[in-house]
């Protein structure tokens, strides 16, 4: 009988090139995965059959067969295409790796884990949050004060819920969780 | 570089394979354990040439990384080419299957203890195993060394691949509706 032991330390090292296409074919097995789940799902729920998504893909059952075989380098094109045929929303969003909390969507800038004291103040010319368990804190963004730039930031985190402030052209602004405007004074 | 045709560890410890990206990974329930031979080669940290190789890693992350994998139960008659392949006329023998790329295709003979837990003892160079007679043989051993090296740690005997490794997967035999 053998025992389990674990591992420390990086074990991974490629290079640039070998991590692009490392992580090319994760990301199309990603792709494919979350779509074939759907398409799963819509079949056991709905009873869609592979025929129906054809129809709707405006493919023929061949072609449409050898999209759902393995993950292929797919275009842009093409998972619309399926999230059209699957009524399914794809959202994405962009993980900094170096502030992995941080979070990049096509809609602003969200964080997924944000803890301790989580009311964002300004300071420094930007918008603050924190602190996390390392003792520093996070910086949300650069906030713009640009008023037509605004909202810059977008707090969603469930977990943010105080109101922040920021300077804003000499005036104080409240700021919601969600990263709007909640009010002005002087 | 020296190369290599097979990793067989006799005895040891065993160790769970890290994920290649840790960032990307998810709350994974998938395992991948081998002897530390077979990670330091798949992961480059040996002195045998050709290693790592990014597909090969995109495949343990896939697994490991709870990713989309494909698997066949009674070996790949019709070459649809799946990450896992259990083979024929021998007990629970599963080939884990780094096809790419084609100049270099390895396989990890090894075993599922539970679902979404896949033990890989022993790697082997696909071109050494070439010819049905000589990859069956090496394969019917198998279990007697799984023995030698495992003890009598239980085995998963199963007719699904759900059984075997959790959603997202697909047996590539299984035909779609």
């Amino acid at each position: 009988m053998t025992t389990s032991v674990a591992l420390t330390g990086t074990y991974t090292s490629l290079s640039p090139s070998q991590v692009q296409e490392f992580s090319a074919h994760v990301m199309e097995a990603e792709v494919f995965g979350a779509f074939m789940l759907a398409f799963d799902t819509r079949t056991a729920e709905a009873g869609m059959t592979q025929t129906q998504l054809a129809e709707r893909l405006g493919k023929d059952k061949t072609g449409t067969s050898k999209l759902l075989s393995a993950p292929r380098n797919w275009t842009i094109r093409t998972i619309s295409d399926l999230a059209v045929a699957l009524n399914v929303v794809v959202e994405l969003s962009l993980r900094d790796r170096i502030e992995p909390t941080r979070i990049f969507t096509s809609t602003g800038v969200t964080y997924s884990a944000v803890s301790g004291d989580q009311t964002p103040w300004f300071s420094g010319g930007r918008l603050q949050v924190g602190p996390l368990v390392t003792g520093r804190t996070y910086e949300a963004a650069n906030v713009s004060l640009n008023a037509s730039a605004w909202p810059a930031v977008a707090f969603v985190n469930q977990h943010v819920v105080g109101r922040g402030q920021i300077g804003f052209n000499s005036q104080i602004v409240q700021l919601r969780a969600d990263g709007s405007m909640w009010d002005t004074f002087s | 570089m020296p190369t290599i045709w097979y990793v067989l560890p006799q005895r040891g410890p065993l160790f769970e394979a890290p994920v290649p990206d840790r960032q990307r990974a998810s709350d994974s329930r998938r395992k991948l354990e081998c002897p530390r031979e077979i990670i330091e080669v798949l992961f480059g940290r040996s002195t045998i040439g050709g290693f790592p190789q990014p597909r090969f890693l995109e495949l343990i992350q896939r697994f490991v990384g709870h990713l989309w994998v494909s698997a066949a139960l009674y070996g790949d008659p019709l070459r649809r080419k799946p990450d896992f392949e259990r083979l024929t006329d021998v007990d629970e023998v599963w080939m884990m299957c780094f096809r790419q790329p084609k100049i270099s295709q390895w396989r990890m003979m090894g075993r599922f203890t539970q679902q979404d837990h896949f033990i890989g003892l022993e790697l082997y160079d696909r071109y050494f195993l070439d010819g049905k007679r000589k990859y069956h043989a090496i394969a019917a051993g198998f279990p007697t060394r799984w023995n030698a090296f495992m003890g009598n740690i239980p085995v998963m005997r199963r007719t699904s691949v759900r059984d075997y490794i959790s959603s997202p997967n697909r047996d590539v035999y299984e035909p779609i509706t």
